[in-house]
């Protein structure tokens, strides 16, 4: 690790692997948190099928707006990218901590509220943030990794791939194995450190990387 | 490509792929009866789907002469049809053999990566390779993407599931990625003379829309039954809705989303089909209930029965679908509870309502609960919930609920209430004990009728009636915590997850988990 050096295999850098590797990462946290939160929001507002659909619809709408704001943001310098990127995915992990007692404790405040119209308000209220986060990691490394390779269709397909794939293999270990050997907050406690070492080693490799590839 | 164009079809594709997962899940789910892992085996099945199209597409791309725009109208072409014949032709397979039920989730999985290939190759047409616009473009075409599927929770999954059935659901998602195919087709260079392709199209959305009914002809009692499917099987009545799927048998079975969920029948003695005389033990656990919780109505056939209990003065049912109204509106004997004015039916989630409704006070709480195993039970088996649905209770109040053959349960209820009883699958539990004596007991069970008669004085039902009267209630409290069982509770949701699969391994204890 500590004789990093600047490769080009098959035109992705050694640094572009790594990143990869740590969005597939991205991946495997995200689904986490989208699989247990679901299951608390249920718990908390209802398995009915007014409040499934507005919990999900809730949850893509915020991952799309946070794409947008990620878009808006991927005009910047290489560095502020991978800033941004370490960013999202710290605040992702705080909020993972605190995320059950948090949905918890609204559902109890908003309880005589949440049947009604309230109910998109309030578990977008909850799951800003995080959705905002997730939804920009997207934008925010394809346009790091669109100044690598000079093109688009290669870097979108393969964040898309890498971070779907993550996904995918989250969804069998969250179900097949954290929840069998876990609880709830043990699976996202796992979630949230997963977020954390993506976001230290992004950090790490950043310092590593000469500034212009 | 224009962006705008890229931005529509991004949303379109998004909304037809959440909303084709929403009925994967209805599918998937009705065969596996909604276990636990179903959702997250469906949603792994879709993203490795969605992961696989998205890299092996765009090689298809770098091969040289490829027409992109028709590369995709190809995909979404095949993708739609192969979603709408997969299904039926996989699901009449499986009536030959249940190892065809494999090739359902290939299905998904190929279908999902056709679809999925789709963002990164619009990204590849649309978006300009200047630096600048590259991240803001991309996003756009993401949110759009996104934003398509989130509507589809909301058009899909609750207003098309409660006005149309899912194989008219899966037949329009087709038509709209056929369309879709022709439009882009229309567009690209190098296609084919616009008539010839605008008669193939055609004729593919006419036959589409002509075959959906003889393709999809028993399509759920193969999906349920495989290979023991016969014209006994079909059902005799089936209601989509947007909470679920509910059928039933010949036999006057209701199944819901694929899983037992109870017969229309109160007769305790010759027909007990649905072991109703567990209903009628309530009569040797409290002396005198007369207000009455019933979370979950399902056939109705439990609530009949306390309804016909001449205790019981009010009743409130409430049920999550309000689909079961309709079909017991079809079963004479069960359909006056409907129009009962001692009764209140109220269309909630059970766990829900007991939480805005602490005040309200019950002689009795009773649960036909579904199987442990399946996706959400912790919701109405965990410690947490038993400790509310006890506060709800009058003091003497006793609560009566199926465990589904899960010890966990008794187990569970042992830690909330101080006295613990078991008849049939079924636990019931009070901070009171149970010591009703036999004359008690006696009197008790005279007081139900069926069709306005006293039910146990009549010959058919007296020998059922004494004995279930002399039937032993033992106190299992103490017992029941001895042994090496789980505590269910909403953080460690060991009746979905754990305790069937750690029964294998007893010798071991998982890291974490709250097993006492």
């Amino acid at each position: 690790m500590g004789s990093f050096k600047q490769t080009n295999t098959g035109g992705f850098s050694f640094m572009t692997r790594i990143l990869s590797l740590l969005f597939f990462c991205s991946g495997v946290s995200a689904i986490i948190y989208q699989i247990v939160w679901q299951r608390v929001l249920f718990a908390s507002f209802g398995t009915d099928i007014e409040s499934i659909t507005i919990i999900v619809s809730v949850f893509m709408l915020g991952l799309g707006l946070g794409s947008l704001i990620g878009g808006a943001m991927s005009n910047a310098s290489e560095k502020k990218l991978i800033n941004y990127f370490i960013f999202f995915e710290v605040s992702i992990g705080l909020f993972g901590l605190i995320s059950i007692p948090l949905i918890e404790y609204v559902s109890h405040l908003t309880l005589h509220l949440s049947g009604g119209w309230w109910l998109p308000f309030i578990v977008f209220a909850i799951l800003v943030i995080p959705t905002f986060a997730m939804g920009a990691t997207l934008p925010v490394l394809v346009t790091y990794l669109f100044k690598q390779t000079k093109s688009v269709g290669n870097s979108v397909t393969r964040l898309y791939y890498i971070n779907t794939l993550g996904s995918a293999i989250g969804c069998l270990v969250t179900v097949g194995i954290l929840f069998v050997i876990g609880t709830r907050q043990s699976t996202i406690y796992a979630a949230a450190f997963l977020n954390f070492l993506i976001a230290f080693l992004t950090f790490i490799y950043s310092r590593k990387k000469p500034a212009t590839v | 490509m224009t962006l705008r164009l890229a931005l529509i079809i991004s949303l379109i594709a998004g909304f037809v792929s959440i909303s084709m997962e929403i009925v994967w899940f209805s599918i998937l789910g009705y065969m596996f009866k909604g276990h636990a892992f179903t959702f997250g085996a469906v949603l792994s099945l879709v993203l490795f789907g969605i992961a696989f199209g998205a890299k092996y597409g765009y090689r298809a791309v770098n091969k040289p002469g490829v027409n992109v725009l028709q590369l995709i109208s190809k995909y979404l072409l095949v993708g739609g049809l192969f979603n709408f014949a997969g299904f039926p032709v996989i699901a009449w397979l499986m009536t030959f053999s249940s190892a065809f039920a494999a090739l359902l989730a290939i299905n998904v999985v190929v279908v999902s990566g056709l679809l999925g290939c789709i963002f990164p190759l619009l990204c590849h047409l649309a978006v300009s390779q200047q630096e600048q616009s590259v991240g803001r473009q991309t996003s756009q075409l993401y949110a759009a993407n996104i934003i398509g599927a989130t509507t589809g929770p909301l058009i899909t999954g609750y207003i098309l599931y409660d006005l149309f059935s899912i194989e008219q659901i899966i037949t329009g998602l087709c038509v709209v990625l056929l369309l879709l195919s022709f439009m882009l087709r229309m567009r690209s260079a190098g296609a084919a003379p616009k008539l010839k392709n605008a008669a193939v199209y055609v004729t593919l959305l006419v036959g589409v829309v002509l075959v959906h009914n003889l393709l999809y002809t028993h399509f759920l009692e193969h999906i349920q039954y495989q290979s023991i499917f016969d014209k006994t099987k079909v059902y005799k009545h089936l209601l989509h809705n947007r909470s679920g799927i509910l059928a039933v048998d010949q036999q006057d079975r209701m199944f819901g989303s694929g899983a037992y969920d109870g017969a229309f029948n109160t007769d305790p003695s010759e027909y007990n089909i649905n072991a109703v005389d567990r209903i009628y033990m309530v009569a040797a656990m409290h002396r005198q209930p007369e207000s009455v919780l019933v979370i979950g109505l399902s056939t109705g056939s439990w609530a009949k029965v306390l309804a016909n209990y001449d205790h019981v003065k009010q009743m409130t049912i409430i049920e999550i679908n309000p689909g079961y109204l309709d079909i017991i509106s079809k079963y004479p004997e069960i359909a006056t509870l409907l129009t009962d004015k001692r009764v209140k039916i109220i269309i909630d989630d059970g766990r829900r309502w007991l939480k805005r409704n602490p005040d309200q006070k019950f002689d009795l709480i009773v649960m036909n609960t579904t199987y442990h195993w399946r996706q959400n039970s912790t919701n109405l088996l965990s410690y947490e919930f038993l400790g509310m649905a006890k506060n709800n209770l009058k003091p003497n109040g006793v609560m009566y609920w199926n465990t589904t053959k899960s010890q966990d349960v008794v187990y569970t209820a042992a830690h909330v209430f101080s006295h613990v009883t078991t008849y049939g699958t079924l636990v019931a539990a009070s901070d009171s004990p149970f010591n009703l004596t036999e004359e008690e007991r006696r009197s008790n069970f005279m007081k139900f009728r069926r069709f306005d008669e006293v039910l146990f004085t009549q010959e058919k039902f007296v020998n059922r009636g004494n004995q279930l009267i002399n039937m032993p209630l033992p106190e299992l409290h103490d017992s029941i915590l001895k042994q090496d069982l789980w505590l269910i509770t909403d953080n460690n949701m060991a009746a979905e997850y754990k305790a069937d699969i750690w029964a294998i391994f007893k010798n071991i204890t998982p890291v974490g988990a709250e097993k006492k």
